[in-house]
C-alpha cells in the first residue's frame, strides 16, 4: 500500500472535523449516567450557564436537579476525563518520542511508582486537609511523580557513555523499590489499604471545577511546551548524533521534554490515580493513522486521548449500575483487545 | 598557506578519565578537496568526526572551523556550514524519504516556520544529486541500506553545506552502489567546491579516491599527506600490523592495495 501523506490543508480539515465529533461524543457522554438526561436539557442548561441564553426564572424541580447534577457531577468528571486522558497521551507521546520506543511509557521511568509512594505516604501518615483544591494525597502524588522523575533523569545524566540505558534501567529499579516500599508500608498499615488499592485504580469520580482549573491549565501549558518543540523532536527520531549535526540542541530539547511529561503525567495522577495503557495506546494508535510527525501526532493526540478516557469512565460508571467499575480496569479492558487489533491488522 | 575548512590541534578527548580515545589529535581538512580518514577498528575515527561535529566536545585541544574557533558556532550556525552523514541506525518510526530529507532544511528555519517553495526546491534537487527521487513517498525503514545511505546523503545535501562529512558511507554497499556513492562525492567536491571529510575502511578506494589521507592508529595522527606518502607498505605494517603489496595495473595504470599472505 502506498503511504499518501495528507496536505497541509486536509490536515486542518480533519482537526476541525474531529474536533466537532469530539463535542457531539463528549455531549453524548454527559447524556449517560445513572440518571439520563435529554440532550435538550444539557443544551439549555449549558447554555443558560454560559451566559449564552437567558436564564429561565421559573424553573421546575425536575430541571434544577438536572441543573445540579450537569454542573456540580457529570460535566465536571466529563471534562476532566479529557484533560486527564488527553495529558497521559501526550506525555507518552512525548516519553515514545524521546526513546524512540513505541513501548515507552511513565511506568518504565517509575513516574507511576512515585505518584503511588505519595500518596501512599500521606495516606500512612495521615496527612489530612487540602491545599489550592487538592486533598493531600494528591499532592503527595504529584510530589512523588516529579520527584522520583527529577532522581531518575539525575542519576543517568552523570554517564555520559550510554546515558538513555542507565535512564531506562534506574527507572526500572526505583519503580521496584517503591513498589516494595508501598507494599511494605501497606503491610504494617492495614487500615489504609483499601484507600490505597482503590486510588492505585484509577477514578475520576471526585472531579470539580475546583481541581479542572489547576490541572488543565497546566496539562495546556505543558503541552505548548511540547509543541515548541514537535520538530525537533521529528529530527531526534532519526538518530541522536544526525540531530546534533542538523542543529538541534539534543540534550536541552530532551531535558525540557522528559520534565514536561512528568509533570503533564504528574498532573493527571495526582487527581485521578494511576489509570494505565492510555499513555501508551493512544499515542500509538494515532501514530499508526496518521504516520510519525509530532506536529500533526499532537492534536489528534489530544482528541483521541481525551475522547478515549471520557468514553471508558461513562462506560465504566453506567455499566453495572450503582456500581463503578474502576478507571483503570476498564482502560486495559476496552484498551487491549483495540490495540491488538491494530497491531494485526497492520501486519497483514 | 592554504585556508583551512577544519582544523584541529592538539585535541583529546576520552569517554572515561582513565583512556584518552583521542591523544593530541594535530590535523586539517583543506577546502576543496576530499581528505579520508583511516585507520585499524577503534583508532578513534568515528570518535574524531563527532568531536568536529560537536556530538562530543574534547577534553582539551582546540577546533576551528573556517578559521572560527568551533566553540563560538551556535548549533544552527554550525548546521549551515556542516553537514554530516552517520551511519544509519534502525529506528521504529517510519517518515517518509521526503520528510526525511526536508528534515535537511531545519537549520533555515525559525521556530513555527513552515517549508515554502525555495524549501521544497532544495529538497527535490538533493533527490535528485542522490538519485532518490523515485522513493520519495516510500518510508525510509522499508528501504535498502544503499537507498538508506543515498537518503541520508540528501538529507545533509539539503542543508546546503560548505562541509561534509561522512562516516564509513559505502560500509555495507555492494560495489555498484559503492562507486556511485564515491563517484557523487567527487562530484559535489567539483561542482558545489565542497571540502569532504569521509571515513573509509577499505585502503584501495582511500587511495584512489581521497586527496589527501589522515592514518590514524590508537588515537594519534600516525600521518596525514597524500595518498601515496601515506597509504605505503611500512606504515600499513606499523599502524595495522598486516602486510600489504601495492600494485601498478599497467593497463589502468593505478595502484592496487592487496593483502600479502
Amino acid at each position: 500500500m502506498k503511504e499518501t501523506t495528507l496536505s497541509r490543508g486536509k490536515f486542518k480539515g480533519v482537526i476541525v472535523g474531529c474536533s466537532i465529533l469530539a463535542l457531539v461524543i463528549l455531549m453524548g457522554c454527559v447524556t449517560q449516567g445513572t440518571v439520563a438526561i435529554p440532550l435538550k436539557v444539557i443544551i439549555r442548561v449549558v447554555g443558560e450557564e454560559l451566559g449564552l441564553i437567558p436564564a429561565t426564572l421559573d424553573e421546575d424541580s425536575v430541571l434544577s436537579a438536572y441543573r445540579l447534577i450537569l454542573v456540580k457531577l457529570r460535566i465536571p468528571r466529563v471534562v476532566m476525563a479529557f484533560i486527564v486522558g488527553a495529558g497521559l497521551g501526550t506525555s507518552g507521546l512525548i516519553f515514545q518520542g524521546i526513546f524512540t520506543n513505541p513501548m515507552a511509557e511513565p511506568y518504565v521511568l517509575g513516574i507511576s511508582s512515585g505518584a503511588a509512594f505519595g500518596a501512599t505516604l500521606m495516606s500512612v501518615f495521615g496527612v489530612g486537609g487540602s491545599l489550592l483544591g487538592f486533598s493531600m494525597i494528591s499532592l503527595g502524588a504529584f510530589v512523588g511523580a516529579l520527584g522520583t522523575s527529577l532522581v531518575v533523569f539525575g542519576i543517568a545524566r552523570g554517564n555520559r557513555s550510554n546515558q538513555m540505558t542507565v535512564l531506562l534501567l534506574s527507572g526500572i529499579a526505583i519503580s521496584f523499590f517503591l513498589s516494595s516500599l508501598i507494599s511494605l508500608m501497606m503491610t504494617l498499615n492495614r487500615e489504609v489499604i483499601e484507600s490505597i488499592f482503590f486510588w492505585t485504580m484509577g477514578s475520576v469520580s471526585t472531579a470539580t471545577w475546583d481541581k479542572i482549573l489547576p490541572v488543565g491549565t497546566g496539562t495546556v501549558l505543558g503541552i505548548a511546551v511540547f509543541s515548541y518543540y514537535a520538530r525537533e523532536l521529528n529530527i531526534m527520531l532519526t538518530g541522536e548524533d544526525s540531530a546534533k549535526a542538523l542543529g538541534v540542541d539534543v540534550r536541552r530539547v530532551r531535558l525540557i521534554l522528559l520534565h514536561t511529561a512528568s509533570f503533564i503525567t504528574a498532573l493527571a495522577v495526582s487527581v485521578s490515580g494511576i489509570i494505565g495503557f492510555v499513555g501508551l495506546i493512544v499515542p500509538h494508535s494515532v501514530r499508526l493513522v496518521i504516520g510519525p510527525d509530532h506536529r500533526r501526532l499532537i492534536p489528534l493526540t489530544i482528541i483521541t486521548g481525551g475522547l478515549f478516557l471520557s468514553i471508558t469512565d461513562m462506560i465504566a460508571r453506567t455499566v453495572v449500575p450503582p456500581m463503578e467499575i474502576p478507571l483503570g480496569v476498564m482502560t486495559a479492558l476496552v484498551g487491549t483487545p483495540y490495540f491488538l487489533y491494530l497491531l494485526i491488522r497492520k501486519k497483514r | 598557506m592554504e585556508t583551512c575548512a577544519y582544523k584541529t590541534y592538539n585535541l583529546s578527548f576520552g569517554y572515561h578519565k582513565e583512556a584518552d580515545i583521542l591523544k593530541a589529535v594535530t590535523m586539517g581538512l583543506s577546502e576543496g578537496k576530499i581528505t579520508g580518514i583511516i585507520g585499524p577498528n577503534g583508532s578513534g575515527k568515528t570518535t574524531l568526526i563527532k568531536n568536529l561535529s560537536r556530538v562530543l566536545s574534547p577534553d582539551s585541544g582546540s577546533i576551528t572551523v573556517l578559521g572560527k574557533a568551533l566553540s563560538e558556532y551556535r548549533q544552527k550556525e554550525l548546521a549551515l556550514i556542516t553537514g554530516l552523514v552517520f551511519q544509519e541506525k534502525e529506528s521504529d518510526f517510519q517518515f517518509s524519504v521526503f520528510e526525511i530529507v526536508m528534515m535537511g532544511r531545519y537549520p533555515y528555519k525559525k521556530k513555527f516556520e513552515t517549508e515554502n517553495e525555495r524549501d521544497n526546491c532544495r529538497v527535490f534537487e538533493a533527490l535528485e544529486k542522490t538519485q532518490t527521487l523515485h522513493l520519495k513517498d516510500r518510508r525510509f525503514n522499508e528501504l535498502s541500506g544503499g537507498e538508506k545511505q543515498r537518503v541520508m546523503i540528501a538529507r545533509a545535501l539539503a542543508q546546503e553545506p560548505k562541509i561534509l562529512i561522512l562516516d564509513e558511507p559505502i560500509a555495507h554497499l555492494d560495489i555498484h552502489h559503492q562507486v556511485e556513492i564515491l563517484n557523487l562525492v567527487r562530484r559535489l567536491v567539483k561542482e558545489k567546491a565542497m571540502s569532504v571529510l569521509v571515513i573509509l575502511h577499505d585502503l584501495n578506494f582511500a587511495y584512489g579516491f581521497c586527496d589527501e589521507v589522515v592514518l590514524l592508529k590508537s588515537g594519534e595522527v600516525f600521518k596525514q599527506g597524500v595518498p601515496q606518502q601515506v597509504i605505503t607498505k611500512e606504515n600499513i605494517k606499523s599502524v595495522y600490523n598486516a602486510n600489504i603489496e601495492i600494485i601498478l595495473d599497467h593497463r589502468t595504470n593505478r595502484y592496487h592495495i592487496i593483502p600479502a599472505y
